[in-house]
């Protein structure tokens, strides 16, 4: 386990879409700002969460931090060295110490092909393993999320939701990687289901030492299974810390909007008195606000808010927050 | 919109520009036929022939004969206000002349069969549709099977043979080469029932068939079951909210299809019953290797297809208000 | 007190197929009385949707054979012919659904859509309908609704549409309203104005509601009374504390279990349940959950009936466990799964 710097260091990642007018080909009318200027650090065998909902810029961080998608500006770096630079030509052994897990359990094991093959394929790929030493990394991995070795003969439609998820995650530990990403791997299962998937994650990163960046919009799941919750609103991060500190005590506004609309199941609790909503609609991130990007709709916001971009700084205990006036402590409620 | 209309326009231009050098090219390149010797004539001594080609300037360069071909297209006189060239084999009569004489009839075969046609494939595809598996709905696909696998003149020759009065089992319509005969809209109306039946049948079973698909997806939508709950009669669930869903992309494929059509399309169906429009007539100068009038039918082909899929895409917008320029 | 505005009884839902019948809804009784809202729970493939558009008849045409009663109002609408059901569709019961997106119809104007549903069940000029349909948007929260009536709904936001949804169904001031998943497909600050806009509505009109949904926590938040689907069959169904406070039945133990929440330190470990829902084309004899269930044993090859075992009149199960075990199992998962901390 290497003790110096994070696994994964993302500074100021920037990723902009252009949005090119239907009349004249190649003329830039706008820009979707999807990631705007994006620190985030993950430690070996750390888990951090990312919450935020639709057009925060989540997936398009993931996918950028994998090299999927190639950034405007900023850098990520893997294990000290820079990824975002070599971004065509990456060394593959980079590739093989960060893996990614999907949303669609259905959309993203290929139909045509038996699960051993879709698990061990990234093996013959990076030409880690042939043969019987790949059947054998395969059935560990399968093993390893719960699954019998004999299921390595069927095929994905033969699975259930849960379990096509868990063999997306075999295929991303078939390289012995030290990061999975995981972009929203559990939104589409059942509750019951997003409990093993969760769990599996969880005990992987306990006997592993695996690290991992899980993606959601779901706040309770996020906490259950990171450290870490980092959360983002129109392409920025606004808040990072703890999880249990940014549950219970969140600084930024929109947190605390977050927090306060996640249903809790306790009818005990209904009509609690904290419940502060955002006002209005999420604007398009092509056109964010200027400033703090949340202040249209923020409870506390004033005129500074609307002419000073807040940055993201160091609050006790490990936390940030990019807020002008930050709820500190335990006031939940103005 | 605006904007898009007038990029489309000029994209027209400059496809035109090409379509009339690829034929160009075509005809001055393939040895096939040397127009001067075709003007000539039969009886023509070689110094005659000589002196046609120099009148023609067919000795110049290529480019030079596209390029004053190109500059004559536009050149407005007295045949017309674009100069497309003469037919070498019809007394020298102005391309554009002949064109404009054979489009009406072109025009009327294909408005009758559109009509023929959305009239039978509409209430058989949605019929089909909404009865599917249904003793109807197979006696459709059945059916819609058989005519489009039929080519067009053998069916045209099977209803001559059935319906023709003068060599017909069943002496109804009228033969092969009544519609020049026949005066007035309401009789040549009538000599083109034959034609517009067999022109129709083929594609009102691909339009059949295409409907019934669309409508059979229309009817899973949510939107159709939101129609349900809020109590909307099932007859305009089936009209107003599933057929106005499917119908979207008939009408794309029907403005290509009409395109397609007057730009020359409809040449078999035109020559079994000798309908004097544009396909008999690039029939009959092919044959002859009348190549400025191949050019100029070809020419007028190709900008009624570009302007067929301009106003295509301007109705689709117009349709689906998720597409925007 | 006053009969329920709506009383299901023992609705059966069958759907034929080549592999032989499947049995959506298996025998489920319930009832809503007005101005109260029912929740009804379950995973995927319990039923629920099933269930839902069942009420309007709505699973008519897919060659569903449907059994039992459902009364509205005092007569069984299940016997209804399609003419007065779809009269009644609309304007006495209205339904929204999940993806509001998909549910409405994306070349059609919000207005139209929304006249449309006024006009299916009164004569009213356009332009009163138009007026009407600008009221009702005002009145679910959409911000100026005139320009709104005129806009596709690509062009709204998420919230927005199911705003318009909402407003399409109490076009007609409905009694019941059938919400099926309504805030599942948006985000969670969304969904915590439309679930608000739901129970104000509610309230203020005296309105039924039944809402289906996979969240427990959107059920804590709205729910009167809440049934618990496993299988096709009603496993648990009473007031909505007890049902959190002392649940009688082992999957809604392990329902609850699951869930993780953002009020209390992360459990150590969340309950998870082996195996998967049963096929419900051969279901298992007897009780439904048995395979997958820990504290099964001999009796479970019975069916249970769904009767109050627990004291309360209003909270019935379908589990042959005496009340005492089953309180000593639940306590013994509970400590199990949730530590404070790590």
């Amino acid at each position: 386990m290497r003790a110096d710097g994070p696994l994964l260091e993302v500074t100021d990642l920037v990723k902009h879409f252009p949005i090119a007018s239907g009349v004249m080909r190649g003329r830039e009318i706008g820009r979707v700002r999807a990631v705007d200027g994006v620190s985030l650090a993950i430690g070996e065998g750390e888990s951090l969460g990312l919450v935020g909902e639709s057009g925060c810029g989540k997936s398009t961080l993931c996918r950028t931090v994998l090299g999927l998608v190639e950034p405007t500006s900023g850098s990520v770096r893997f294990d000290g060295r820079e990824l975002a630079a070599a971004s065509r030509r990456r060394p593959p052994a980079i590739r093989r110490q960060m893996q990614m897990v999907f949303q669609d359990p259905y959309a993203s094991l290929n139909p045509r092909k038996r699960v051993s093959q879709i698990v061990g394929d990234p093996l013959t790929i990076h030409g880690v393993a042939t043969g019987a030493e790949r059947d054998r990394v395969v059935g560990e991995a399968l093993d390893r999320v719960g699954l019998a070795p004999a299921h390595g003969d069927r095929y994905p439609h033969e699975f259930s939701g849960g379990e096509r998820q868990r063999i997306g995650i075999a295929r991303a530990l078939a390289l012995d990687p030290r990061l999975i990403v995981a972009d929203e791997p559990v939104s589409a299962l059942d509750v019951s289901i997003q409990a093993q998937v969760v769990n599996l994650l969880e005990d992987l990163r306990d006997e592993l030492g695996l690290a991992y960046l899980l993606v959601g919009h779901d706040l309770g799941v996020v906490r259950q299974a990171c450290d870490r919750i980092a959360v983002m609103y129109l392409g920025k991060v606004v808040e990072v810390g703890p999880a249990d500190a940014v549950c219970s005590t969140p600084i930024h506004p929109y947190t605390r909007s977050l927090v306060s609309a996640t249903p809790i199941p306790d009818p005990g609790l209904r009509g609690r008195g904290d419940r502060v909503v955002a006002e209005g609609d999420a604007p398009s991130a092509a056109s964010p606000p200027p400033a703090c990007r949340f202040h249209p709709r923020c409870p506390r916001a004033t005129g500074l808010c609307a002419e000073l971009e807040p940055q993201l700084v160091g609050h006790d205990d490990g936390r940030f927050a990019a807020c002008h006036h930050p709820l500190t402590g335990s006031a939940a409620s103005d | 919109m605006i904007g898009y209309v007038v990029w489309r326009l000029l994209g027209a231009v400059a496809l035109l520009v090409v379509v009339s050098a690829l034929v160009f090219a075509i005809f001055n390149v393939l040895p096939a036929a040397d127009p001067a010797t075709l003007r000539a004539g039969k009886s023509a001594t070689p110094e005659q022939v000589e002196a046609i080609r120099e009148s023609l300037g067919l000795d110049d360069p290529l480019l030079v004969r596209f390029g004053r071909y190109m500059a004559g297209v536009f050149t407005p006189f007295e045949g017309g206000p674009l100069n497309l060239g003469t037919s070498i084999f019809q007394n020298n009569e102005p391309v554009l002349a002949i064109v404009a004489d054979r489009l009406p009839a072109t025009a009327f075969l294909v408005a009758g069969a559109v009509v023929l046609w959305i009239g039978i494939a509409v209430p058989v595809g949605v019929a089909s549709a909404l009865r599917r598996r249904s003793a109807l709905d197979r006696a459709t696909m059945i059916t819609t099977l058989a005519f489009v696998s039929a080519p067009v003149f053998w069916l045209g020759l099977v209803a001559l043979y059935l319906f023709a009065d003068d060599v017909g089992l069943i002496s109804v319509f009228p033969g092969v080469g009544a519609y020049d005969e026949a005066d007035g809209l309401l009789a040549k109306a009538w000599t083109l029932v034959l034609p517009w039946t067999v022109l129709a049948l083929g594609t009102a079973a691909i339009y059949a068939r295409y409907i019934r698909a669309e409508m059979i997806g229309a009817m899973e939508e949510d939107y159709v079951r939101t129609a349900r709950a809020k109590g909307v009669p099932e007859r305009r669930v089936v009209l107003n909210h599933a057929l106005r869903s499917a119908i979207t992309p008939v009408v794309t494929l029907l403005g290509l299809d009409l395109g397609l059509l007057l730009a020359g399309n409809a040449i078999l169906t035109e020559s079994v019953f000798n309908v004097p429009g544009i396909g008999r007539e690039v029939v009959t100068a092919i044959d002859r290797s009348d190549y400025e009038l191949i050019q100029g039918i070809v020419l007028f082909g190709a900008f009624f297809i570009v302007i067929a899929n301009l106003i295509v895409d301007v109705v689709y917008a117009y349709l689906d208000p998720r597409v925007r320029f | 007190m006053a009969p329920p505005l709506l009383a299901i009884e023992e609705l059966r839902v069958g759907f034929a197929t080549e592999a032989g019948t499947v049995r959506a809804v298996d025998g489920v009784s319930l009832t809503v009385e007005s101005g109260r809202v029912l929740g009804v729970v379950g995973e995927s493939g319990c039923g629920k949707s099933t269930l839902a558009m069942t009420i309007l008849g709505l699973t008519r045409g897919e060659g569903a054979e449907v059994s039992g009663r459902i009364v509205l109002g005092g007569r069984d609408i299940a016997a209804l012919d399609e003419s007065a059901l779809r009269r009644l569709r609309g304007a006495e019961a209205a339904m929204i659904f999940q993806d509001p997106l998909a549910s409405l119809h994306p070349l059609q104007r919000i207005g139209s859509q929304i006249v449309e549903a006024i006009r299916a069940h009164r004569t009213v000029a356009r332009a009163a309908a138009a007026a009407r349909a600008a009221e009702l948007l005002r009145e679910v929260g959409v911000p100026d609704p005139e320009r709104r009536l005129r806009e596709y709904p690509h062009q709204l936001s998420g919230g927005m549409r199911q705003r318009a949804m909402i407003a399409i169904a109490l076009a007609n001031e409905p009694r019941l309203l059938i919400a099926d998943e309504p805030t599942t497909a948006v985000d969670v600050t969304v969904q915590a104005r439309i679930l608000a806009l739901l129970d104000r509505l509610r309230r203020e009109r005296g309105m039924a509601v039944v809402l289906i949904t996979h969240d427990l926590g959107v059920v804590a938040e709205v729910a009167d009374e809440v049934a618990v689907m496993y299988a096709g069959r009603i496993v648990e169904r009473g007031p909505v504390e007890r049902i959190f406070a002392d649940p009688q039945h082992p999957y809604t133990w392990s329902l609850l279990a699951s869930v993780p929440r953002i009020d209390r330190p992360p459990a150590r470990r969340l309950a998870q349940v082996g195996g998967r829902p049963p096929s419900l084309i051969a279901p298992p004899a007897g009780c439904h959950f048995r395979p997958r269930c820990p504290h099964e044993f001999d009796r479970c090859s019975a069916v249970p009936g769904l009767e109050p075992r627990a004291g309360d009149p209003g909270h019935l199960d379908r589990c042959w466990l005496d009340p005492e075990r089953k309180r000593e199992l639940r306590e013994a998962a509970a400590s199990a799964g949730i530590e404070d901390g790590r």
